[in-house]
This record gives C-alpha cells, sequence and structure tokens, in this order.
C-alpha cells in the first residue's frame, strides 16, 4: 500500500539517496571536512563557475626528489654540470616529513672543486594558462654541509612571461654549515613583507608575479665562493604553488576547506541527530501517553500537568540557555531535543489510548482474566505503534531544523561541520554573496526534511484510511 | 433443564459520578451521578437463558457488565454458585473469570484488529497459562472454531477480523468466550449490529451451544422479538431498575406492568394480521440522571395515581413467578382498587 | 387513475477502480397516489441505491445504465440537474434519509433549519417560512414552543420528526424514508411511524418506506417490495406477501424474523451471505442460496412475472409453476 503513495515514495527516494550520499561519504571525497584545509585559497569559487580562474598548481612536479630523474625536469646553469647532482639512495624511505628534507633523496649542489666563485642555478619553466592568481608560496628545506673556508648563498626566484626575474627569497651569505632550515617567515605572497619588498605594495598579490598567461619559471640559484674549502648545499621538499582560485564542485569555506565535503558529511549528522533525537522524543512521548492514557487518575493528571508546564517553555530559547551551560557537543544537543519534543506526541498517544481503552477488545481481554500489563503489552502498543511511527517520521525534520538552528547561532558543537554550522560560517564571515556555499545547506535541510515529511504523510495515508481520497 | 441458581444478584447498585479528575475526589460522594442501575435483584437458575430487556438508557447493558465485575459495583452484592463475587480479591477474581465470559454486541470492534484469528481466540489460553505447548493451544483453538460451524479451522486461524463478515467474526467472538469452557455467558445484544437473515443462524448456534456445552446465558438485548426468541425468563428494565420479570411468554403475552403494556403496544411484528395500537404513553425515556421521585415512570404513565408520586414501588408478585413493580397490584390485591376500570382490560 | 410513480427497467451501477458495483439491476415497481411502499431488503441490496436514484442524488461515481422513473407519465432521469433541483427535489419528491437525526447542524436553532430548507425552494418571506415551519412542526407532534431549541435539546424521536417537518417543508407528494426508525427505541419508533402514517393520510402523501425491518414494514405499509443484490426478488400488497410469499428468499427473510406476540417457533435460517456485486452470480443471483436453485436458474436471470394482481415474483421456480406459466 506504500508503494501506492507517490509522496511515499518521493519521500523515501530522497531520504535513500542522502543515506546513501552519507554512507558512501569517504568515497565520494578523499577530504575530512573539519580536518583537511587549505585545500586552495580561502573562499575559492567552484571549479565550474568560471574556466578562467586559476586553479591550484604545482610547477614542480617531483618536490622531494625521489629519484635520479628527478633532476630532468630541470634546466641547468653551472659552470661545470656535475656540480649539481642527485644524492641520495634510491629505495630509502628517508627522513620521515617534517618541515625539512625528507624522501629518499635530495639535490645536490658542490662548489668548484677547484676553488673560487662557482654560482649555480636550476630551472624549472612551466607554463601559466589561467587568470593572474591571488597567491603563490614556496617552500625549500636546505641544507649546507662547509668545510674549510667557504661561504655560500642561496636564492629562490621567479622570471616572469616578459623575462623579468624577481628574487623571492635568499639566505643571505653565510659561513659554515647549517642544519636542515627552511625560510623563515615563508615564501609566501600573503606575507605583507614579501609584497612590500617586491612590489613597494601592501595590496598586491601574487597576481603582479602572474600577470599574463604565458611561461614563467621557478629558479633555484646558489652561489659559492671557497678558498680552500667545500660547500654543500643540499635542497630538498622545494615545493612551489600557484594557490587556486577555483577548487572542487563547491569551492573552500574561511580555512580551506572542500565545501562539497562537508555538505556530504553533513548529510551523515542531520540524520544521525534526526532520527536519535526523534527516537528519543518518541519514545518518551510513547511512555507518557501510555501510562497517562492507561493507568489514569493520579498518574495521569501529573504527566498531563508536566506535559504542559514543558509545553509552555518556549524550546529554542531553553535549548540555547541549556547548551550555553552545559557546553556545546552533538550528543547534549541529540537528548535536548529529544527531551524537549515528546511533549506533542504523548498528547497523541494518550488520546489514542483513551479511545483505545474504551474499545471492546480492551474490554473483552480484561473479561478473560487480562491484567493492566497483559492489556498495554497485546492490545494497546500494536495499535498505538502505527502513530508511533508516524509521528517518528514526522518528528525528524523539526529535529534536523532545531539542530541547524542552534549551530547557526554558534551553539553546536564547533567542531563539527554540520548544515548548520555551514550556514553559520556564512554568516559569520559574510559570505551571504557566495551563493554555492550559502545555498546548498540551506537546501539540503530543506529537502532531508521534506523527504521525513513525505514518508509521514504517506504513513498517515496508510494508517488513517478516512484521511485517503476514494 | 433448570437447575438451582447459578447467578444471583442481591441490591446491585452502578452509578457514574458526572464529575471526574483531580477535584472529584473532594467533592462529596453525592454528586450528580448517572444512576445507571439502582438496585435490582434477580436469580439466574443453572441451564437457562435469562433475558433482561429495556429500551437504550434503562442500564441493561451496565448490568452485565457489573455483574461479571467488569465494571465495579457501586453498592450491592453478587453471587456465583454461592460464591460472592463482589468480595473477592483481584487475583481470585482472575480465577473466576473462567467461569463467566462475555459476547459483546459489535463484533467489528471486540476484535483487535491487528490480530489474527488465532491470537484473538488463543489469548485466554495465554492468559490463564492453559496449554502447554503450540500445537496444544493450536488444537484447543481449532476445535472452539469448529463449535461456532468456521470449519475447516485452518482457513481461519491466520485471517484477519477485516476479512471475515459481520457473523464470522460474531462466531470468533463466541468462540473466543467459549474456549475457557465457562459456565455463565453474558451476551450483551449479540446480534443487533448483524444483518437479518445472519441473525438467525448465531442466534440458533447460541441455543445449540447452550444445550450442547450446558452452558446458562444472561441475554440482553432491546428488541422484543428476539428476547422472546432465546428466554426462559425475562426482566424488564427501565431507569435503572427491573420493573418486571417472569417467564417470557407470559410476561410479554400478558403484561402487568404499564410500562411493558405500552412496549407491547407498540413493537411491531412481522404480520399483517396483528394491527398497530394506540400506545397509551407519551414522552420519551429520560436520561437516568433526574430520576423522578416516587415510581420512576409515573411522569408517562396513564394510570398514575397519588401514591405513585410519593413512594416507589416494590416488584409485587401478581403471580407465582411473575411479579411488576406497580402498585396498582397492591392496590388490586388489597380491594382498594376493581379491575375491569382500566382502559387496558 | 395511474400511478404517480413508476419505475421501469432501472440499472445502476457504481463505477470503483476495482471495477462496476452493480447495485441496481432492472428494478421495477409503481406507487400509486396515498399508497405507502415498503422497500425492503438486507444491507447491500440496493434500495437506499433506489432511493437516492429516484432523487438523482448518486455520488460522481454512480451512473444510471438504463430505465425510466416516471413521475406523473414524465421521466424524470432525463431531466438536467438544475431541473431537477428546481421542480423535483423536495417539491415533488422529498427524502428523510438514514441517521436523519445526525443531519441536523448542532450550531443552527431547529426553526432556523427548517426555514432554510423552505426558502432555499421556494420564494417566500422569512415570515411566511417562519410560520410555515411552525405549523409543519405541530403537524408532526412537536410543540411550536420548541421550535427555537437546538438540536441537541431534542430527543432522537424529536429529531427524527423535525427531519420528517423538514421534508414535508415544500408539499411534496412523495415522500422517501429511509430506515427512518433503526436508531430508535420502541416506543418512539412506533410515535413517529404514528405520525408518518398520520401525515400520509391527511396530506394524502404517497411513501416509501425503505428498512431491513419487516416487521416495521408490516405495520406501516400498503405493499411492498423485496430486494436482494440489486434485483427485486418479489412485489406484493403487504397482505399477500406476508401471508403467502412466493419467492424462496422472501419466504427465507419472513421465515427468519421472530415475533414478539403469538408462539415461539424454531426460525430457519437462510444459508449464506449475500454476494459480492462487483462479481455477482450469473443467471438469478440468489441461487448459490436457494433451496431450490436448478440448472436454469444459475444460468438465465429470471424474469419478473404477474403471479396475481398486482403481484410480481421474479424466480424460475415459480415461473415454471403451472399455475402461473
Amino acid at each position: 500500500m506504500y508503494s501506492r503513495s507517490r509522496m511515499g515514495i518521493a519521500g523515501l527516494a530522497i531520504l535513500l539517496i542522502f543515506a546513501g550520499i552519507a554512507s558512501a561519504a569517504p568515497y565520494l571525497t578523499p577530504y575530512d571536512p573539519q580536518l583537511t584545509m587549505q585545500l586552495a585559497s580561502f573562499r575559492a569559487k567552484p571549479e565550474w563557475l568560471d574556466p578562467s580562474l586559476p586553479r591550484n598548481m604545482y610547477p614542480i612536479s617531483d618536490p622531494t626528489f625521489a629519484s635520479s630523474n628527478s633532476l630532468q625536469e630541470w634546466t641547468r646553469v653551472a659552470p661545470n654540470p656535475s656540480l649539481v647532482s642527485w644524492s641520495g639512495k634510491e629505495g630509502y624511505p628517508g627522513i620521515p616529513e617534517v618541515d625539512t628534507g625528507s624522501g629518499p633523496g635530495s639535490i645536490e649542489i658542490s662548489s668548484n672543486p677547484t676553488g673560487g666563485n662557482s654560482t649555480v642555478s636550476i630551472e624549472k619553466t612551466f607554463a601559466y594558462t589561467y587568470d593572474p592568481p591571488r597567491r603563490f608560496s614556496i617552500h625549500i628545506a636546505y641544507k649546507v654541509i662547509v668545510e674549510g673556508n667557504a661561504r655560500w648563498n642561496i636564492q629562490v626566484q621567479a622570471k616572469r612571461a616578459d623575462g623579468t626575474v624577481l628574487t623571492l627569497w635568499e639566505s643571505r651569505e653565510q659561513t659554515g654549515s647549517i642544519d636542515w632550515s627552511v625560510p623563515s617567515p615563508p615564501i609566501d605572497t600573503n606575507d605583507v613583507v614579501l609584497r612590500l619588498r617586491l612590489f613597494k605594495d601592501v595590496l598586491a598579490d601574487a597576481s603582479r608575479l602572474f600577470p599574463v598567461q604565458g611561461d614563467y619559471s621557478v629558479i633555484l640559484r646558489v652561489s659559492t665562493m671557497t678558498e680552500g674549502g667545500t660547500a654543500r648545499v643540499y635542497v630538498d621538499d622545494f615545493k612551489a604553488r600557484i594557490w587556486g582560485e577555483a577548487f572542487g564542485h563547491l569551492g573552500t569555506d574561511n580555512y580551506g576547506r572542500d565545501i562539497f565535503t562537508q555538505l556530504i558529511y553533513g548529510s551523515r549528522i542531520s540524520i544521525v541527530i534526526g532520527t536519535f533525537s526523534a527516537i528519543i522524543a518518541v519514545v518518551l512521548g510513547l511512555i507518557v501517553g501510555l501510562a497517562a492514557g492507561y493507568i489514569g487518575g493520579w498518574v495521569d493528571e501529573f504527566l498531563m500537568r508536566t506535559n504542559d508546564i514543558l509545553l509552555t517553555i518556549p524550546g529554542l530559547p531553553f535549548l540555547i540557555v541549556l547548551t550555553a551551560v552545559l557546553g556545546p557537543s552533538i550528543w547534549s544537543v541529540i537528548v535536548l531535543i529529544g527531551l524537549l519534543g515528546w511533549m506533542g506526541i504523548a498528547r497523541l498517544i494518550r488520546s489514542q489510548v483513551l479511545s483505545l481503552r474504551t474499545k471492546a477488545f480492551v474490554e473483552a481481554s480484561r473479561a478473560s482474566g487480562g491484567g493492566t500489563r497483559h492489556i498495554i503489552r497485546k492490545h494497546l502498543i500494536p495499535n498505538v505503534m502505527t502513530m508511533a511511527y508516524t509521528q517518528l517520521a514526522l518528528t525528524v525534520p523539526g529535529a534536523i531544523v532545531t539542530e541547524a538552528a542552534l549551530s547557526f547561532l554558534g551553539l553546536g558543537d564547533p567542531f563539527l561541520q554540520t548544515w548548520g554550522k555551514m550556514l553559520h560560517d556564512v554568516q559569520y564571515y559574510g559570505a551571504v554573496a557566495e551563493w554555492w556555499w550559502a545555498a546548498p545547506p540551506g537546501i539540503c535541510i530543506a529537502l532531508l526534511s521534506m523527504a521525513f515529511v513525505f514518508i509521514g504523510y504517506a504513513l498517515d495515508d496508510i494508517f488513517n484510511p478516512k484521511l485517503r481520497k476514494r | 433443564m433448570r437447575g438451582q441458581e447459578l447467578v444471583k444478584v442481591v441490591d446491585l447498585y452502578k452509578y457514574f459520578p458526572i464529575h471526574t479528575g483531580l477535584l472529584a475526589g473532594l467533592r462529596s460522594r453525592d454528586g450528580p451521578s448517572v444512576k445507571a442501575v439502582d438496585g435490582i435483584t434477580f436469580s439466574i437458575r443453572q441451564g437457562e437463558i435469562f433475558g433482561i430487556v429495556g429500551e437504550s438508557g434503562c442500564g441493561k447493558t451496565t448490568t452485565g457488565r457489573t455483574i461479571i465485575r467488569l465494571l465495579e459495583p457501586t453498592k450491592g452484592k453478587v453471587y456465583f454458585e454461592d460464591v460472592e463475587l463482589t468480595a473477592l480479591n483481584k487475583d481470585e477474581l482472575k480465577k473466576y473469570r473462567r467461569e463467566m465470559q462475555i459476547i459483546f454486541q459489535d463484533p467489528f470492534e471486540s476484535l483487535n484488529p491487528k490480530m489474527t484469528i488465532y491470537d484473538l481466540v488463543v489469548e485466554p489460553l495465554d492468559i490463564h497459562g492453559i496449554g502447554q505447548s503450540d500445537s496444544e493451544k493450536r488444537k484447543l483453538v481449532s476445535t472452539a472454531l469448529e463449535e461456532v460451524q468456521l470449519a475447516p479451522p485452518e482457513e481461519f486461524l491466520f485471517r484477519y477480523p477485516h476479512e471475515l463478515s459481520g457473523g464470522q467474526r460474531q462466531r470468533v467472538a463466541i468462540a473466543r468466550a467459549l474456549i475457557l469452557k465457562p459456565k455463565f455467558v453474558v451476551a450483551d445484544e449479540p446480534v443487533s449490529m448483524l444483518d437479518v437473515s445472519i441473525r438467525t443462524e448465531v442466534l440458533n448456534l447460541m441455543l445449540d451451544l447452550k444445550t450442547k456445552l450446558g452452558l446458562t446465558y444472561l441475554f440482553i438485548t432491546h428488541d422484543l422479538a428476539i428476547a422472546k426468541y432465546m428466554s426462559n425468563d425475562i426482566g424488564v428494565m427501565y431507569l435503572g431498575k427491573i420493573v418486571e420479570y417472569g417467564d417470557v411468554s407470559e410476561v410479554l403475552d400478558d403484561p402487568d406492568h404499564p410500562y411493558t403494556q405500552a412496549l407491547m403496544y407498540a413493537v411491531p411484528v412481522p404480520d399483517v394480521r396483528i394491527k398497530p395500537g394506540v400506545i397509551p404513553i407519551t414522552g420519551e425515556t429520560p436520561q437516568p440522571i433526574n430520576i423522578p421521585k416516587g415510581c420512576r415512570f409515573n411522569p408517562r404513565c396513564p394510570y398514575a395515581f397519588e401514591r405513585c408520586f410519593k413512594e416507589e414501588p416494590q416488584l409485587f408478585q401478581v403471580q407465582p413467578g411473575h411479579g411488576a413493580a406497580c402498585f396498582l397490584y397492591e392496590e388490586f390485591h388489597s380491594g382498594r382498587l376493581e379491575r375491569g376500570k382500566m382502559p387496558m382490560d | 387513475m395511474p400511478p404517480i410513480l413508476e419505475v421501469r427497467d432501472l440499472t445502476m451501477y457504481y463505477t470503483t477502480m476495482k471495477g462496476y458495483i452493480k447495485a441496481v439491476e432492472d428494478v421495477n415497481f409503481t406507487l400509486e397516489k396515498g399508497e405507502a411502499l415498503g422497500l425492503a431488503g438486507e444491507s447491500g441490496c440496493g434500495k437506499t441505491s433506489v432511493a437516492l436514484t429516484l432523487l438523482k442524488l448518486l455520488p460522481y461515481n454512480a451512473k444510471i445504465q438504463s430505465g425510466e422513473v416516471l413521475l406523473d407519465g414524465k421521466n424524470i432521469l432525463t431531466l438536467s440537474d438544475d431541473e431537477i433541483r428546481k421542480t423535483v427535489r423536495w417539491k415533488r419528491i422529498s427524502m428523510v434519509p438514514q441517521a436523519a437525526m445526525n443531519a441536523l447542524n448542532p450550531v443552527f436553532k431547529i426553526s432556523e433549519q427548517i426555514v432554510e430548507a423552505i426558502t432555499s425552494h421556494e420564494q417566500v418571506s422569512e415570515r411566511e417560512a417562519r410560520d410555515k415551519a411552525l405549523e409543519l412542526l405541530k403537524k408532526v407532534g412537536i410543540d411550536p414552543s420548541r421550535a427555537d431549541h437546538y438540536p441537541h435539546e431534542f430527543s432522537g424521536g424529536m429529531k427524527q420528526r423535525a427531519m420528517i417537518a423538514m421534508a414535508l417543508a415544500c408539499n411534496p407528494e412523495i415522500i422517501i424514508a429511509d430506515e427512518p426508525t433503526t436508531a430508535l427505541d420502541v416506543i418512539v419508533q412506533a410515535q413517529v411511524l404514528r405520525v408518518m402514517k398520520k401525515l400520509q393520510k391527511d396530506l394524502g402523501l404517497s411513501m416509501i418506506l425503505i428498512s431491513h425491518d419487516l416487521s416495521v414494514i408490516a405495520q406501516t405499509c400498503d405493499k411492498s417490495i423485496i430486494m436482494y443484490a440489486g434485483n427485486l426478488a418479489e412485489d406484493a400488497s403487504n397482505w399477500e406477501l406476508f401471508t403467502h410469499p412466493l419467492h424462496p428468499y422472501a419466504l427465507g427473510l419472513i421465515g427468519a424474523f421472530p415475533s414478539a406476540k403469538g408462539e415461539r417457533k424454531r426460525l430457519e435460517s437462510i444459508k449464506g451471505s449475500p454476494p459480492n456485486l462487483l462479481d455477482p452470480p450469473p443467471g438469478c443471483r440468489f441461487h448459490p442460496r436457494c433451496p431450490y436453485a436448478k440448472e436454469v436458474c444459475k444460468i438465465e436471470v429470471p424474469s419478473l412475472i404477474e403471479t396475481h394482481k398486482a403481484h410480481h415474483v421474479s424466480c424460475h421456480m415459480v415461473n415454471s409453476h403451472p399455475k402461473y406459466v
């Protein structure tokens, strides 16, 4: 009979889609909704919005110099090609990734064995085909072993399409060995000092580095000067990154987290919160309704007055106060929504029990000798369960929306990206115009709630045949 | 076969207070109430069918339920085989529930729509712990279904009530009532919601079962024709009291109480030779809340005289085994009034 | 004088998702002026459907397949809905429906409801309508001083009589009463029936009384028709019907009725139950339950023949009896 209700089928279909998404989440997206940050520029747009927006680009294919072939992408300029070599052991797992040398190998640039000055540079050229980016960063780890008297200087440069070369960072001439180090502050166009130094403009960004489409290069320049000594410079973890302004299906949020991932994982939470809260509310409502309806008398009066008192409490403000007091966590949200949602159900169940109580088949059971527990178990509960199922379906949307409201107000778990929290982020960071971020969570809340409502109506139709149309 | 008294009802009262709830206990017990049963006394003999007839609101349904303590009597005693039913506690009463059963009026409502026929008929067995194994219980249920002519039982065991006709449902109710092998069955308008041609079947079934299983019935109905067909003795109730009792043919063919007389004048029969009479009373039966002072029939009685407005008449034996609660007969008996002066005679 | 109402070959089906419910099949009868006709049968036999068809008050899924309903010689089935509403319903044929007491609107006074019935059919002033309403109430035995009461202040019998008064609002010639006494107590029932008979005599009304209770029909009507599963089984004067029923169903039905007066005797029931009208048995619809069924009954529908004056039966056994051939 359920299959005859189009509403019910639609509701069930939507619910199954969401459930499928929720369970298949790890396969639909490789990222973690809370933790995987900086996937692209903050508040990047969706990729499909504008194809010319810059995408994440990593010009250096093998930043860890995993094998001796890694040098092939680089063009060497050196007085003697042997001065630039790959240093490492094939197959050696290397030092575990820290901000310093990792992977099996690194580049070794040596000083001139015969002494004197020597400048070696390696250059990686790549084509840039997007609009000018806003952020560009380079990471490099370097280690220098000096024996004897030697001085060295490392520079990281960028060559623009028009041929101009800008030095993004240099280590300054130094003597002596140093162990694995990284530039500080990091080489990043987000760094104000770098922007000032390079472009004399605080408001400049990476678009000055990559103003047009064309061929660009990243250059590593090592100068050594030895007088009866050797200097060997090791370079590793050489990563260059043009930060994308477009990423993924729905862009990124303020922390560079993938919004699409958040949307997908949000479905898990909404379904869980919705159903658990609703189950708590319905179970409570069932117990109270059955007891009040069948036992009657003082028990009924007490339970119903409690019911009425709780009904007068305005739900959301009360929840706000409680979460402020108890601290925001998803379980307290679930329990609270459940504890404040049972009253209407209890009333409904009670009236049904009252009408069942006078039915002849209950009297017949009593006449046969059935006691209170027997009657509740055998006659009342089965006849009341239909209403319980319907109420369950209809309470879930309320729970989902309540959770969304709490999160929107910032009272939810701050470490959980629910749909409501996403809406909170949108509003908090003033990103309302970014409709690909603002609209989907709201739409999903509405769709999932609607699915449950449809299911509830279909169940209602089946269990209350008088409401059905001919 | 009429034996000794099986059920004796002595001064039974059942009042329903109008105000219920939190403050009810604080009010006095004599607040306004519906006096559904207002003092009745009668007895039912083993093996007989005692009919209770009356119009709606006369208290007959309440009487049936109160006798088997589905409702608790406000006052009065009920004896079953000399055991005071009204004094038993809950556990003792449960044992006696096996001896007395009830068949309800509505075959649609008296069966839980969510239970199969098997579940419905086996429930009394489960409540009393009868039947060791499932197969034993199944056999008992099948036998009960065969007794009420729902055969073959396998065809009915796993159906639901809504799949059966009204007559079949009522048979299931009868099977359920009889599976505990009771001695006494209260039948509360068991056929009034069934189609005419089905009624006869069910009534005949009840008569046959009575003979076969040695049952005793309390048969409650508003239909005088059915009461005549089924009962040995009847009691006519009006506003909570029995106003006339006796052998059914005597009471109906030669009614003594003015109310019974009015009923017999008013009742239609499927016989064109009998002309409908003039009904000697007016008005409609009042609600059992404001019961008139004196004889409760006095507002409508064509013979009401002074005494009727002051005192309440008790049942007076007009003939052996046939009594009426009407002062007229006392007056006749004592010679203060003469028969023949009444338009009835 | 020609009969005031003549129903010929009336056939009406209800359309449902599962198929056609053949509720009324080839029903023929006449009603003379001033006559009380009883329409008897068990639930589902089609009697209410016939009544609704006469007034074209059928639900949207009912379709009249064939037949005529001649009111004073004119077929009213051909009239449009509008014409029926303006000329026939309530003005010439009126109805007191089943459970009529529940048809009273609880928030309006009884007098107001009767006035509404009058003013929606006739062009009269409120004053005149109210006078008429009080007069009608008096006719049905309700004191005019109670006219301004609300329905809940009336007893069941009084409500029923108020509904009868409402049905008489426009002086119809025919009144159809559908189970007028079913929910009433014995004494009240007798009072209501007495009022109806009196009205019939005083106003020269023709009446169709529908009931499953043969006792009521026996006491109130002049002639009766017994219906079974949408067909007409027997049609005769009450005297003939109750003393010499011919159709096996009529025989069985009358024999299944206990009587409150007279001697007790064992009643015989009719085996089986009424058929499902979605798929009624072929031939005579009663044949699965008939103790006299023959082969022909399973194949051919028996035709209605006149066995005596104004006595019709549709049964093969009767048809083939030498007396009636």
